[in-house]
């Protein structure tokens, strides 16, 4: 990575009672790049955004924003972030327009101007003066977008933005998420337990499972090519062949370049071979690979 | 932090019940002084004080006359005196009440606005962490406890309004029902006063009363910050403001019920005369009400700025 990080994450770790609900996190996010924070419900992935935004506080490492910690400088970094933790909720009683006005009190030089900026973008100029209460999900999660945007932010966390949108809605919510990091290099670290839709969306994918970072990849780098082959007899094929038993048959990473050798191989040991395919293996495979199969983190036992 | 203030202003104001609670204040006040002088019509004692006053004469009479033994006329003085001491309590007690009266009476009905303030104060914490826009306030570029004071500066203000209506609204209906005092000077409980010294009184009593009802409310709004439950700050703040008389009462005996916040709350019975406590003196209710305020911010600051939010 050439540029340098807008937030990096430092041994960051979170005890609660005896439980390790964080440990020791490390991550770096940059300028115009989507992250994705990937992880099964209870992971920890709501538990990391509420220590990068002041909600909590670490047990020990620290978050930096462009450099300046967010312990000893709050006000300064935490002012280039703008965040949804779960869902935005808003003062119910007033209006969509006083919600933003009060939120826009809190931040320096959000103009009258800039307010009403942010409602055209996210499509809300209909119904911003009416009542948060008549509002729909969909609209909440437009205005708590709007709320997160007003002051123009270099870093934008959005914990499951996607809960209670319809498919439409998660489209244009992509494409906008993506203009927003292209056009202002905004970077952007998204969390979410479903993959298809982190897959789609981001540049990058963290896997976070029971508290800990599993890896971190790009994603145009996670389709490596894997190759079926199903032969007999099957265990012959193993003693040649590093893979792991798929179905009858055998699932073994290579390049394509090395299959005709491998053919020639087998063939030479007096093995037949039934089929080979080639195989992609799809981040949801990787993921529940890495995840253990992807079930809910273990439960905390007090 | 002018700018938080008026966030917490309108947050406030654009919840119904504020209103509804500030004009029931206003309503109950113009009301009440009214009835008050209509009741004053119906329970004409008038009739009493005649009636007496008969009985005194027919007494006389009777002394007049000389067949009296030493005996009977020593008891029937004393029943004439006991005679003429009704009388002018009956005269006292049917005397129209004046508009000046009402005025330096109107601090007894500051209960009303201690109420409204331990509403406001017990929920202006607690309904944020309730209604999870908590997260949304503190992970802005405003420290927690900016956050906070502004939340205490506007349950001031709101006690300040609401003290104000109420004497507005006392002050007029006295105008509206009441006639001026003819004579130059008035009773206050034990003292004469002069009724020109009415207005600085009446406004020194209001001030006394307004520190009674901001010290409640601030152990309110510490409540809500402890517990953040909104029902239980009003709850227990309203419990101990209508039961702590009580328990100083109860514990009288003690020589720590001295050092007991409701011994002390109520600063306007230096005024009244009726201290809970006997060999109370204003300077020491003052230190003691300083001493306790000081702890319950403290604790509500220290609580609310190293609390993780996990609403
Ligand atoms: N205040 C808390 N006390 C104890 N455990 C907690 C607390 N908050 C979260 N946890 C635990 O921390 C883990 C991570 O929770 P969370 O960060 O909400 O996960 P995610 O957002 O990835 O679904 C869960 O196992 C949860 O039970
Ligand atoms: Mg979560």
């Amino acid at each position: 990575m050439d540029s340098k990080p807008v937030v990096e994450l430092q041994n960051l770790t979170k005890v609660i009672g005896q439980k390790k609900i964080i440990d020791n996190l490390n991550l770096s996010l940059y300028p115009g790049q989507i992250t994705g924070f990937l992880g099964p419900n209870g992971a920890g992935k709501t538990t990391t955004i509420r220590m990068m935004v002041g909600l909590m506080k670490p047990t020990s490492g620290d978050v930096l924003i462009e450099g300046k910690s967010l312990t000893t400088d709050f006000e300064e970094s935490i002012s280039k972030v703008g965040v949804i933790v779960e869902n935005p909720e808003m003062y119910k009683y007033m209006s969509g327009y006083k919600n933003l006005v009060h939120f826009a009190r809190m931040h320096d030089g959000v103009t009258k101007e800039r307010i009403d900026e942010v409602i055209a973008q996210v499509g809300m100029q209909n119904r911003i003066h009416e009542k948060v209460s008549t509002y729909s999900l969909g609209m909440r999660q437009r205005l708590g977008l709007a709320q997160a945007l007003l002051h123009r932010p270099k870093f934008l966390i959005l914990d499951e933005p996607t809960n209670g949108l319809d498919p439409a809605g998660i489209r244009e919510f992509r494409v906008y998420l993506r203009s927003i990091a292209e056009k202002e290099g905004v970077s952007i670290f998204v969390s979410s337990h479903m993959l298809s839709e982190i897959e789609l969306m981001c540049d990058r994918i963290a896997v976070i499972q029971n508290g800990q970072l599993l890896n971190v990849e790009e994603t145009d780098t996670i389709n490596e090519t894997y190759y079926y082959i199903e032969a007999s007899p099957i265990e012959k094929v193993e003693q040649l062949l590093t893979g792991e038993r798929l179905n009858n048959g055998l699932l073994v990473q290579m390049n394509k370049e090395e299959v005709p050798m491998m053919v020639g191989n087998l063939v030479a040991e007096g093995i037949e071979i039934f089929a080979i395919q080639p195989h992609t293996k799809t981040l949801e495979d990787q993921f529940l690979e890495l995840t253990g199969g992807g079930q809910i983190a273990e439960s905390h036992k007090k | 932090m002018l700018n938080l203030i008026k966030n917490e202003w309108m947050k406030l104001w654009s919840k119904k019940g504020t209103w509804v609670m500030v004009i029931f204040l206003a309503a109950i006040i113009i009301g009440l002084t009214g009835l008050a002088k209509l009741s004053e019509r119906l329970f004409d004692d008038s009739e009493w004080t005649e009636s007496l006053e008969t009985e005194i004469d027919e007494i006389e009479t009777q002394l007049a006359s000389d067949d009296l033994t030493e005996r009977e006329r020593v008891e029937l003085e004393m029943q004439q005196e006991d005679m003429q001491e009704m009388v002018v309590f009956s005269i006292e007690s049917n005397q129209p009440q004046v508009r000046e009266s009402v005025i330096i009476e109107t601090y007894g009905i500051m209960s009303l606005v201690t109420l409204l303030t331990i509403i406001v104060a017990g929920g202006i914490v607690s309904t944020e962490f309730s209604q999870g826009t908590i997260k949304m306030l503190l992970s802005r570029p405003v420290s927690r406890w900016k956050v906070l004071l502004s939340k205490y500066i506007t349950v001031i203000l709101f006690c300040l309004l609401a003290t104000a209506i109420t004497y507005a609204s006392s002050v007029m209906s006295a105008y509206i029902f009441y006639s001026g005092a003819t004579e130059s000077t008035m009773l206050f409980y034990d003292e004469m006063l002069n009724v020109s010294a009415v207005w600085s009184k009446s406004l020194y009593l209001m001030f006394l009363s307004f520190v009674n009802a901001m010290i409640i409310a601030t152990i309110a709004f510490m409540l809500g910050v402890l517990f953040k439950s909104t029902a239980m700050a009003i709850g227990i703040s309203i419990f101990l403001y209508f039961t702590g008389g009580m328990i100083v009462m109860f514990l009288a005996k003690y020589s720590f019920a001295k050092f007991i916040l409701f011994a002390h709350s109520n600063l306007t019975v230096y005024e009244t005369g009726y201290s809970i406590l006997p060999d109370m003196t204003m300077p020491f209710s003052v230190m003691v009400i300083i001493v306790y305020w000081i702890i319950f911010l403290v604790l509500s600051f220290l609580t609310f700025m190293k609390r993780d939010v996990t609403a």
